[in-house]
């Protein structure tokens, strides 16, 4: 999906958008098409969880961070469980 | 044209579901007519996807009240009247925690010294110990 839309002075190019869910392991990477990391940035859309209680071994899934590892990998980083988590992402780069 | 995609991890279950701005070539990412987040989770395997069967989760962290309620009321009763100063000092401990880590080496010696005191009777100990359960998990 290529989006041009005037904003400011400057237009989005792109827009990639997904759900990934994590599970057992601390590190999840997704693969997007490709985009200039200098004028891209990812956003945090929301965070799931499978069935889990509120103990202290369970607070650390509730969390995740999401990086632009480089032009074509997205990389999350939470707590590993063995109960999945799902999180929402967007990229968009500007053109 | 839309760009769907379904990634897999490298035990080809789809981890993550996706609407990406170009086309890519890859053996992990499969192609898809339509955004399916349902996917998820699934087993991808000669064109198909499928559910996974999930091994059951072990609980053994449980909120404090619901490791109190595992104890019969004669029990109970028996940890709070008791004189024993290590009994004592146990169930103050225990009774500030939120959270009780049922493999705690706290708690298996606390209730070793319950069942040596008599106030829990032999055998107690592993059925106060099963693992937890999601309800347990809940305050």
């Amino acid at each position: 999906m290529a989006i041009n839309i005037a904003y400011g002075t400057k237009s989005i190019k792109s827009i990639q958008r997904g759900v990934t869910l994590s599970s057992s392991t601390a590190t999840a990477t997704v693969t997007i098409t490709s985009v200039d990391t200098a004028k891209s940035f990812v956003s945090f859309l929301g965070i799931g969880h499978e069935e889990v209680g509120s103990t202290a071994d369970t607070l650390g899934q509730k969390f995740a961070t999401i990086t632009l590892t480089n032009a074509t990998t997205l990389t999350i980083t939470r707590k590993a469980t063995s109960l999945g988590t799902y999180i929402s992402w967007e990229v968009i780069e500007y053109a | 044209m839309p760009n769907f995609y379904a990634q897999l991890n490298d035990s080809n279950i789809c981890t993550t579901v996706s609407e990406l701005s170009g086309e890519i070539i890859d053996i992990k990412l499969i192609k898809l007519d339509k955004y399916d987040a349902s996917l998820l989770g699934k087993k991808y395997n000669g064109g198909i996807f499928s559910d996974v069967i999930k091994a059951p989760v072990i609980i053994r962290t449980i909120l404090g009240w619901a490791l109190d309620e595992r104890f019969t009321l004669a029990e109970s009763a028996a940890i709070e009247a008791s004189t024993n100063s290590y009994v004592k000092a146990l169930n103050r401990r225990l009774s500030r925690k939120p959270f009780i880590n049922l493999d705690a080496a706290i708690v298996s010696e606390g209730l070793d010294l319950l069942t040596t005191l008599g106030i829990i009777k032999v055998g107690r100990k592993a059925e106060l110990l099963v693992d937890g359960t999601h309800e347990e998990t809940r305050s």
